[in-house]
């Protein structure tokens, strides 16, 4: 057990008019987890300190927060790989802070909503399943396994300076469907991301990459849909 | 600050920066083109640019345009499909580019000879 100190961002709606820092001094081990050291302060020093988390196994993407100044899980975060001393943690930038550690996720959510995350297709259902070859599985393997917990969306510059802008997860779920063999909305869908506050607000500036915990290469599927729009565009344009 | 930068964010935020600076370097150079008249107006253009700060202002421009032109064809290159393992060394390479381009014409613009 060694002594670390967790150096929190809080904030109370009901007592505080700004956010305010406070330090814990807790033992941990190095093979613990962030996440470890809010659970024993909650339990043991102040139990009013709030956070979300549900899996504790990254995979239910609840308890994103900002750990030394990145954004990422704190159930996936070990305090052997982040360097000694005090850990800064503050709530996920970009988004209204609820309490302490807890924000608003729900426009982000709206955004993934508004890229359709759902199946679109109107043939009738074969006996069984709409089958899938594992080629057709392979190119939207990585898109899937996105657990929609907010760290790229907070840390993409251009999320923060266009608040309308779809932001990384929500372009990446329209991948996972345009590129879905079994999906028949690709209209739509493009309609839906090829316009200012969708696609062309991605500038490949790649912090969303740094920093995803499932280590998916957003930027290049984001990249794959503009080149698609280039040539959609360009084969309308000379079909007239 | 809001978040930590990477190599990415510095890379965008030069191509910003440099994209400003020669927006307004090309509203200056039309200005003064656009109003050159004649032969006599093109000799008192051409005697200013001999002024040395002019000269200092000419390098940096290459400096910036440099700059602009080396990060932007690293961002086509990306689009256009480069995997993202290489965004980093592309950004690097870009640098060196940029460098290599700033002291040589520096040293051209400024009366030394290459
Ligand atoms: S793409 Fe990665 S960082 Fe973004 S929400 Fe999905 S898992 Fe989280
Ligand atoms: S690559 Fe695009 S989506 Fe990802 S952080 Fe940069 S601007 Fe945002
Ligand atoms: S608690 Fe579920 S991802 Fe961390």
């Amino acid at each position: 057990m060694e002594q670390y100190i967790l150096k929190i961002k809080r904030f109370d709606p009901e007592k505080d008019r700004k956010p305010r820092w406070e330090k814990f001094r807790i033992e941990m081990e190095f093979t613990d987890r962030v996440l470890d050291g809010f659970i024993k302060i909650k339990d043991a020093i102040d139990g009013s300190l709030t956070f979300r988390r549900s899996c504790a196994h990254g995979i239910c993407g609840s308890c994103a927060v900002k750990i030394n100044g990145k954004s990422g899980l704190a159930c996936q975060t070990i305090i052997k790989d982040v360097p000694p001393g005090e850990i800064v943690i503050e709530p996920l930038p970009a988004f209204p802070v609820i309490k302490d550690l807890v924000v608003d996720i729900e426009p982000f959510f709206g955004k993934n909503r508004e890229a359709m995350p759902y199946l679109i297709n109107n043939e009738p259902p074969p006996e069984l399943e709409r089958l899938q070859s594992p080629e057709e599985q392979e190119k939207i393997l990585q898109s899937i396994t996105c657990i929609m917990c907010g760290c790229c969306a907070s840390s993409c510059p251009s999320y923060w300076a266009d608040k309308e802008y779809m932001g990384p997860s929500a372009l990446l779920k329209a991948y996972r469907f345009i590129m879905d063999s079994r999906d028949r909305a690709l209209e739509e869908r493009m309609n839906s991301i090829a316009k200012p506050h969708g696609l062309w607000r991605c500038h490949s500036i790649y912090n969303c990459v740094e920093v995803c915990p499932k280590e998916i290469d957003i930027t290049s599927h984001i990249a794959k849909l503009k080149r698609l729009a280039v040539k959609k565009k360009l084969s309308g344009f000379f079909k007239g | 600050m809001r978040h930590k930068l990477y190599t990415g964010s510095f890379a965008w935020i030069i191509q910003r920066v440099s994209g400003v600076l020669l927006a307004l370097f090309l509203t200056l150079h039309l200005y003064f083109m656009k109003n050159i008249n004649g032969p006599l107006g093109y000799q008192s253009i051409a005697g200013m640019m001999k002024n040395p700060l002019i000269k200092f202002g000419e390098t940096i421009l290459l400096m910036v345009a440099a700059a602009h032109t080396l990060n932007g064809i690293r961002i086509v290159l990306l689009e256009a499909g480069a995997p993202t393992r290489f965004q980093k060394p592309l950004f690097y390479l870009a640098a060196l580019g940029i460098v290599v381009l700033s002291i040589t014409g520096a040293y051209s613009l400024l009366g030394g000879r290459i």
